[in-house]
């Protein structure tokens, strides 16, 4: 069972992986720091660690889908993140494609053993 | 709090330059976040900010992330220095061939002609060579980096964080390029120039050198 496990936690890691951005870009409408991101994905399911999204921010801002501006006056200086109006056409776009990979990938769980039984 | 600076500066170190104040303030401001949530208002306790860390991950992999996983003959950890040497050991090179010439042509001006083309020649050999050698330390530098990295397996720890080194101590940028510049210097004269290591030999006037090495 340990073995089956171990498989799971590796095949979730890189499905994970690819959701994150989803889920990181999809919050970004209103502006974000970091930490404030961490807690509001964590509240709704998602949990990333902080050593994983920082370096992710800054790479879509790099790409030019984030846009960043640091707040100094807060008690502690702040980077916030907010969808750049590209960033904002890759989403939605993001979004249908991921509409339509769940509904392909429920289609196929949902139909497993069709095929062996229609040949049968 | 000297913890923290030590951490951010393990990760920064091995940025770019161009990106490390940023996120030095960044991760700065993170860890802050991280803190206040564990302890709130209390008293911070230096397990804390151990733990906080250690949820951070070794900075080595932290800076990975940041930096992508990409592959590098000479990766950005060594790049910056990578292009200063080979900046001034281009120029030394080139410079000292030209100067080479200038003495050949002020002691023997007749033959001006051949020492132009000696020194083409050892423009076109010489300056290849010198890249081609800075660029294959660099690259042999980074593959034991590597090798270094896969050894160190066994779980981070933060008291593993090496001090930030002091500003006075930290050997200046301009001392090494000086030192760089003489020694370049020496090299390509030994190199290109031995013929003039020797005994000059006067009647009257000069009439030639009995050389010290024989190339």
């Amino acid at each position: 069972m340990s073995n089956a496990n171990e498989h799971l936690d590796k095949i979730l890691l890189e499905l994970r992986r690819g959701t994150i951005s989803i889920g990181v870009l999809s919050q970004l409408y209103e502006p974000q720091y970091g930490y404030s991101l961490v807690t509001m994905l964590s509240e709704k399911g998602i949990h990333v660690e902080p050593g994983t999204l920082y370096p992710l921010l800054r790479r879509f801002e790099k790409q030019g889908l984030l846009v960043s501006k640091w707040d100094t006056n807060e008690a502690r200086p702040r980077k916030y993140y907010l969808l750049s109006e590209t960033g904002k056409e890759v989403f939605d776009l993001l979004v249908v494609e991921w509409r339509s990979i769940v509904a392909s990938l429920n289609h196929l769980i949902e139909n497993k053993g069709d095929d062996v039984d229609g040949d049968g | 709090m000297e913890m923290v600076d030590r951490y951010i500066y393990a990760v920064i170190q091995k940025l770019p330059h161009t990106q490390r104040k940023d996120i030095a303030n960044e991760l700065h401001g993170l860890i802050e976040d991280m803190l206040e949530e564990r302890v709130g208002r209390e008293s911070l306790k230096a397990s804390d900010v151990e733990e906080v860390l250690l949820e951070l991950g070794s900075p080595r992999k932290l800076a990975d992330k940041y930096r992508g996983a990409k592959k590098y003959l000479i990766g950005p950890e060594l790049f910056d220095t990578y292009i200063l040497i080979l900046k001034i050991v281009l120029i030394v090179v080139g410079a000292s061939i030209g100067v080479g010439f200038l003495i050949q042509t002020i002691l023997n001006p007749v033959s001006i002609l051949d020492h132009f083309i000696e020194m083409i020649v050892s423009l076109v050999t010489g300056l290849p060579i010198a890249f081609g050698w800075t660029t294959y330390s660099f690259a042999m530098g980074e593959l034991v980096g590597i090798k270094q990295r896969d050894l160190q397996k066994q779980e981070w720890k933060p008291s593993d964080l090496p001090p930030i080194p002091d500003e006075k101590r930290q050997i200046k940028r301009g001392e090494s390029i000086v030192g760089i510049v003489i020694y370049a210097i020496i090299i390509v004269f030994l190199a290109f120039s031995s013929e003039y290591f020797g005994i000059w030999v006067f009647h009257d006037e000069f009439s030639g050198i009995v050389p010290f090495l024989k190339s």
